[in-house]
């Protein structure tokens, strides 16, 4: 009997010996984006992470602002977050390390908890206090600090002119703003710029951009107490002979032909919103504020086009003017 | 030892507890509007918590089955993930998606073609019953003759209560004169035949799932970063041999929450208003996991399950008997407080017997008993039996020394007489 039992004790040494010898691996069980994480290991390429994937425990996994990925490792779970960098043995360790409950302690918690103070009503009312944050019935609003950087949309989609000032909603920052222009397609960077102010002129041609691709630009800045505030992707294509000859399309529209020369413009302006050329139609309403200052009507109509295009202070500003 | 056990009142108060417990059944009285809680509680089965509260998720590797977000289905958008899923050799693709109709020409000869040649897809279809007899089904619904042809079905009904929590699935059922095989089903046995003749063997109408992971526990993707975003050899990494599961489990705060959401086991608000926890391709994921590593959870048989609550009862009456007796005045919190012991044991043992093997006890009945045992005893000895002159001479023990004593004595006085007899003759 007692050599049995030696012998079931050493299988179990030994089994137990295999399992610690095989690490566990990470698996990635979801991401929010296809790109901006990845996975590096020394003296290999950068991988690119996706939901399935197995990776070890070394190595380091880059995260992109907004970019997060659920992963389990040895039965547990976790969600890392960028813009962050994680070491995949500290993040093995510590979830190692992390304990796992009994069933005898899960038992025990569920029996204890099920005698709340808030199990009935009156019970509730006199620990408010306690249980006030249990509940919310509300949905986070514009003011998301998920894009704390706000952009007027009328840097997006077609754009006619190569001298474009970007500007972009001042907030306190510790050194600058990152200004990134990237292409959709390759994810490359075409262009990266430090600037101290909230706005960046650029000349396009510089930059030889594709008619035919889809950029995006951002900005980034790093918070007084630390923390990344980013700016939503706005995404544009370099196109001015496309809008030239949406502009030489609409002219010579006979609806257009038929109008009053003040409706010309309006009908203009409203077929270059439509067909996304804001930033001309942008010029187009500066243009003409310009050269009648006194007309309260165009000054409306911009003020609105600006509301539309999230360009709320400049509108207000606007209106404020033609007071 | 005999004489402590078996007391003729404990054994009368037995027969009453079962006979009101029975009497209750019987009359089937919906009383649920007087107590909002027990309405909550209709639907309650211990194990629930077991499963929203014990269990730690996911308990195992679920890597076997990937999870795709089809999102508000595109056949267009379809025709193209089974493509790309096929090419990078997925094991099984289940489109737990309803085609009931035909809607494009094109779009429509696209979807069959893709279903076709990929070889290995599992179509949902719904099940009906016409006359509403409920003994056999009579009509395959939910999806068009055209699709059907292209490739296996499987039908997605569940059944469930009026809360519609789904615990239970039917491996098969008869439609007409044919077997229709539950979308789970067709899947597993697509993938693992074996498993599935396993599933056959245990010959069940219907089996109860063993729920042991939610959406976040699965590798999961969006259709469309699937379709547009990976390379076929990126994606053989992920789907290859596995069983790939397309519907609607979406990961937008903004998505309906109620669309193709169920109540399971793991809602932890297991009594009272809640919002559905599982989406149904996870519930499918969850059956098909079962059946791929046959976990099926065993249950008592109602006979045993019966006589234990039976035997528990009768144990109890006697102890609290025995406390009415001998202390009288404590009785009250003395039972109770026992009460509530044997409750969290009893809680603790099912489940234990759950967690750690997967047996299922059905103890409703004990447990029914054990709540009205102390209500009963009281009534019996200071209504019944004050009342009933006929329950005062029942003896409290049964001497089996003075009926042995008497027995031999019976037997010996018919020997004398025999012996008596004899010599007279």
């Amino acid at each position: 009997m007692r050599k049995k039992l030696w012998l079931i004790f050493s299988l179990n040494i030994f089994y137990l010996g295999i399992c610690e010898a095989q690490s566990p691996q990470f698996k990635v069980l979801y991401t929010n984006s296809s790109s901006g994480i990845v996975f590096e290991q020394q003296g290999q390429s950068q991988k690119r992470v996706f939901p399935g994937l197995t990776l070890p425990s070394t190595g380091s996994m880059v995260f992109e602002a907004g970019k997060w990925a659920d992963l389990m490792y040895n039965g547990k779970k976790k969600r890392l977050q960028g813009p962050a960098s994680y070491d995949m043995a500290q993040l093995a360790n510590s979830m190692k390390s992390e304990k796992k409950s009994t069933f005898l302690s899960r038992f025990w918690k569920f029996v204890n908890n099920s005698v709340s103070p808030s199990d009935n009503t009156s019970q509730l009312e006199k620990y408010h206090k306690e249980y006030l944050t249990n509940a919310r019935a509300g949905i986070s609003g514009f003011g998301d600090a998920k894009y704390a950087i706000k952009i007027p949309l009328y840097f997006s989609e077609l754009i006619a002119d190569a001298h474009l000032k970007f500007y972009w909603d001042s907030i306190p920052v510790r050194n600058g703003y990152i200004f990134e222009i990237t292409s959709r397609e390759t994810e490359q960077v075409i262009f990266k710029a430090i600037t101290k102010s909230n706005t960046l002129s650029l000349n396009l041609d510089e930059l030889n951009l594709d008619p035919s691709e889809v950029y995006e630009w951002m900005v980034k800045a790093v918070k007084p107490a630390g923390e990344l505030a980013v700016s939503p992707i706005s995404y544009f294509s370099f196109v001015p002979n496309e809008v030239a000859d949406l502009i030489q399309e609409i002219k010579t529209d006979d609806d257009y032909q038929d109008l009053e020369d003040y409706e010309k413009d309006m009908f203009l302006l409203y077929n270059l919103e439509e067909e996304g050329a804001y930033h001309t139609a942008y010029l187009t309403y500066q243009k003409l504020i310009n050269e009648n200052p006194d007309n309260k009507l165009n000054q409306q109509l911009f003020a609105s086009f600006l509301a539309r295009m999230n360009a709320l202070d400049e509108a207000i500003r606007t209106i404020k003017a033609g007071k | 030892m005999l004489k402590r056990l078996i007391q003729p009142h404990s054994i009368i108060i037995t027969v009453l507890i079962f006979l009101f417990i029975w009497l209750l059944n019987f009359l089937q009285l919906n009383m649920h509007y007087l107590d909002p809680f027990n309405n909550g509680l209709k639907d309650y089965e211990i194990t629930d918590i077991v499963y929203s509260y014990l269990f730690e998720h996911p308990s195992e590797d679920m890597s076997q089955i990937v999870l795709v977000n089809s999102g508000q289905p595109d056949r267009v958008r379809i025709a193209q993930l089974v493509d790309k899923l096929s090419a990078a050799g997925a094991g099984v693709i289940g489109l737990d998606i309803l085609f009931e109709k035909r809607l494009n020409t094109t779009i429509d000869s696209n979807l069959q073609q893709s279903i076709k040649n990929a070889g290995n897809v599992i179509l949902a279809c719904e099940l009906q019953d016409s006359d509403g007899m409920y003994d056999k089904f009579d009509k395959i619904v939910g999806i068009h003759p055209y699709f059907e042809e292209a490739g296996d079905i499987g039908f997605v009904n569940f059944p469930a209560n009026g809360t519609k929590t789904i615990r239970i699935f039917s491996p098969q059922e008869k439609v007409n004169q044919d077997t229709a095989f539950s979308f789970a089903t067709a899947i597993v046995q697509k993938f693992k035949p074996e498993a599935a003749h396993k599933l056959f063997e245990r010959n069940r109408p219907v089996e109860y799932i063993h729920f042991v992971a939610n959406k976040s526990d699965f590798v999961r993707y969006e259709q469309d970063r699937l379709i547009d975003s990976m390379s076929t050899e990126e994606l053989r990494s992920v789907v290859e041999n596995k069983v790939i599961l397309v519907g609607y489990v979406a990961e937008d705060i903004w998505a309906n929450p109620l669309t193709d959401r169920h109540y399971t086991p793991l809602n932890k608000n297991y009594v009272g208003k809640s919002i559905p926890d599982m989406y149904g391709v996870v519930i499918h994921a969850n059956v098909i996991n079962m059946v791929l590593k046959s976990q099926y959870i065993k249950t008592v048989p109602k006979w045993f399950a019966n006589l234990l609550s039976v035997i528990f009862c009768y144990l109890n009456v006697l102890i609290i008997h025995w406390i009415y007796f001998n202390f009288h005045e404590a009785f009250h919190g003395i039972t109770r407080a026992l009460q509530i012991i044997e409750f969290i044991l009893l809680f603790f043992i099912i489940a234990l017997l759950f967690y750690h093997f997967r047996l299922k006890l059905e103890f409703r009945l004990g447990i029914l008993a054990l709540l009205l045992a102390y209500d009963i005893i009281m009534i019996y000895e200071s209504l019944i039996k004050r009342r009933i002159p006929l329950f005062n001479r029942i003896p409290n023990h049964i001497n089996f020394k003075l009926l042995t004593i008497k027995k031999r004595q019976t037997i010996d006085d018919i020997e004398k007489t025999n012996e008596q007899n004899t010599t007279d003759q």
